[in-house]
């Protein structure tokens, strides 16, 4: 009985299909439109929380727990003060301390960050799933004037392992600072990794060091022109080592040895009495961050849900329409037996198909959408749409749009119910 | 379900019907008795709005009368309940309207078949016989005349004589013992009307059903065994004749 109505509701929508391929048209959008919403929510908010894994605490001077992790990690904004060389020396004799990586950050390249770190940084930065970073090109920096940068600074700029390049003070586009007099070399271009690691350049803290000597302390009101003409003589001069330690950095990424230590470093840190400090763990800030965005992201849903819920209602709207001219369908089927409730149950499976095809479309959209848009969502805002498979929770938002359909065609089913109760063989004309 | 009847057993019984149409008061029927016996070829005329579809829809059990009994083969259709009765609709009854028969979306020879999806009757007695549906609808329509090269075509192709052919052939389907026509011929011309008849009458007496024919043109009932005007025996309109002051349904 069920083929024959399957068949008979299929056949019948063939024999109407301009009508009924706009209606799935109609609802083919709505579901490509609310797949993509949905993928971009779970893709942005995965691939921002995975922004920094396998770093148990951040430090930097106080200032808030979502400032530090903005401008240590996404390079958002600066640092109000810096962490000064003897904590830095401090926190790494720590007993729970088993690494820590310093970072040192003000200087930029054509509007990319210059991120002044350890080597230490690639085996310690992690994302994602535990991913440590890895090279497409070259090899990590191990001197002076190396830099390794990330993958979209080499797509952006065209940069090659051994393009020399000039950075900048300040993090401007443009700077009239520039560090000309001491090139970098590009030694290592890393993977796409989807952080903001993509949009920075790495070199080593003695580098950062090495370009800032001569430079004093920053402007105090002394014509620029004056120190300008001052750097070059200096520069000439072979750099000591005194000259290249660090005095102070902008942030330390730290880890612990026993997760369970996490707690007591980071009520050490904060409590402690001699030099300021805030030390925030990465996951419960950028959870903080992501709550500020969650209700842009829940309301692009929900007008994405509303756009699915209007097909539907056109839907019922095509069927509804459709009723009337098909009176003489209902009236057929009943004299050879079809019971009302096989009736309803045409246009039940009618509604339903139709929902089905719809979403067929739909997903079928939304992937060919997919493969074209993710390399540019990528490029645009770093946030990888993987071309995987539906996920759990997109089947069941498909499933729920499935059982809508049914629903959908209840009503109209319902009339045809009326119809055939009281019309009874009797064909209006 | 149906128990063996014999030949001299009314094939149809309807006694003391009262029947209105849900949400009218006035019942447009109201009936003493009305019988028929098995391969009779009866002919019921009247004008229209004197109960005859509403007679049709107590025969085929797609409504119950508000008072009495019908009785189908036996079976008081009265004691089914509604899914009961469309079952025994699609086993024993084949039906041809007046016009529009067939479903559009369809071939032909599917909607000869589709009486069989409906049917388990039907489709047990081409399984006896040995039958395929399509092998049957197939040798029907041969017989209704009506070419092979139309067999696959949509029925919007089909002229209005044909498609009525067509119709006989699905209420024929599967051998039920009753075959009711609702005026299947007031969209015919003449010439078309008569050979319909001829076809009609020959095929139901070939397949054993007995014929039920509703029409309000008296010219057409030559062709049948027994005749009622409906009229007469329908005590709602025996009193008054008069065609606008009751519309059946």
């Amino acid at each position: 009985m069920l083929t024959t109505l399957l068949n008979l509701s299929f056949k019948s929508l063939l024999n109407r299909r301009l009508t009924v391929l706009l209606s799935v048209i109609t609802i083919a959008f709505s579901i490509c439109l609310l797949l993509t919403v949905e993928r971009v929510r779970t893709e942005a908010k995965l691939s921002f929380k995975q922004t920094i894994s396998g770093t148990d605490l951040l430090v930097g001077a106080p200032s808030g727990d979502i400032q530090l992790l903005l401008y240590s990690v996404f390079h958002m904004g600066n640092a109000s003060k810096n962490i000064s060389w003897q904590q830095v020396e401090q926190i790494r004799q720590m007993p729970e301390v088993a690494w820590s990586i310093p970072l040192a950050l003000g200087d930029s390249h054509r509007g990319y960050r210059v991120v002044g770190t350890e080597v230490g940084y690639f085996e310690h930065y992690k994302y994602g799933r535990k991913q440590s970073l890895e090279f497409a090109e070259g090899k990590t920096f191990d001197g002076l004037y190396e830099a390794v940068i990330g993958a979209e600074v080499a797509d952006k700029l065209g940069y090659k392992p051994g393009q020399s390049i000039v950075i900048a003070h300040g993090v401007g586009r443009t700077s009239f600072k520039n560090h000309d007099d001491k090139p970098f070399t590009v030694v290592g271009i890393l993977k796409r990794t989807g952080t903001p690691v993509d949009r920075s350049v790495l070199v080593s803290l003695e580098s950062i060091e090495a370009v800032h000597v001569g430079w004093g302390a920053p402007d105090t009101g002394q014509d620029i022109r004056a120190r300008l003409s001052q750097r070059l003589p200096k520069n000439q001069q072979v750099l000591t080592e005194t000259q290249l330690q660090p005095q102070s950095v902008t942030a330390l990424m730290v880890g612990v040895k026993k997760k369970t230590q996490i707690f007591r470093v980071q009520r050490k840190l904060n409590t402690q009495k001699t030099e300021s400090l805030q030390a925030v763990i990465p996951g419960v800030a950028l959870q903080q961050i992501w709550q500020l965005v969650s209700v842009a992201e829940n309301a692009l849903l929900i007008v994405a849900g509303f756009v699915v819920a209007s097909g539907l209602v056109g839907l019922m709207a095509v069927i509804l329409t459709g009723l009337n001219e098909r009176r003489r369908e209902i009236a057929i089927l009943r004299t050879i037996g079809a019971r009302p409730i096989q009736v309803m149950g045409l246009l039940v499976t009618e509604s339903l198909l139709l929902t089905l095809m719809g979403i067929l479309l739909g997903t079928l959209v939304f992937y060919l959408l997919l493969l074209v848009a993710a390399p540019v969502v990528y490029q645009q805002w770093g946030i990888w749409l993987q071309l995987a498979g539906l996920s759990w929770r997109e089947l069941q938002l498909l499933g729920l749009i499935a059982a809508c359909g049914i629903l959908v065609g209840i009503w109209p089913g319902w009339r045809a119910y009326r119809i055939s109760l009281t019309e009874g063989l009797a064909v209006k004309l | 379900m149906v128990k063996k009847t014999d030949l001299d057993q009314a094939l149809i019984q309807l006694k003391q019907i009262s029947f209105a149409w849900p949400g009218l008061k006035e019942p447009v029927l109201a009936l003493d008795q009305l019988e028929v016996m098995p391969g009779e070829r009866l002919f019921i005329y009247g004008p229209s709005g004197c109960g005859k579809s509403s007679l049709l829809s107590l025969l085929a059990g797609v409504v119950k009368p508000d008072q009495g009994q019908v009785r189908v083969l036996g079976q008081a259709l009265t004691n089914l309940s509604s899914a009961a009765r469309d079952r025994f609709r699609a086993d024993h009854v084949g039906f041809v309207f007046q016009q529009f028969n067939l479903l559009p979306y369809l071939s032909v020879l599917e909607n000869v078949t589709l009486a069989c999806d409906f049917s388990p009757a039907r489709r047990n007695y081409l399984k006896r016989n040995k039958l395929a549906a399509f092998d049957e609808a197939k040798r029907l329509l041969t017989r209704l005349n009506l070419p092979e090269s139309l067999w696959q075509a949509s029925v919007t192709q089909l002229s209005i004589g044909q498609q009525q052919r067509v119709a006989v052939a699905r209420a024929l389907i599967g051998s039920p013992p009753i075959i009711i026509a609702d005026e299947p011929t007031s969209a015919l011309d003449r010439n078309s009307r008569d050979q319909f008849l001829d076809l009609l009458t020959t095929e139901a007496e070939a397949s054993g059903a007995s014929l039920i024919f509703v029409s309000h043109d008296e010219q057409l009932q030559s062709h049948f065994s027994r005749i009622i005007y409906l009229p007469e025996i329908n005590q709602v309109t025996s009193s008054y004749i008069d065609n606008s002051s009751t519309t059946a349904r």
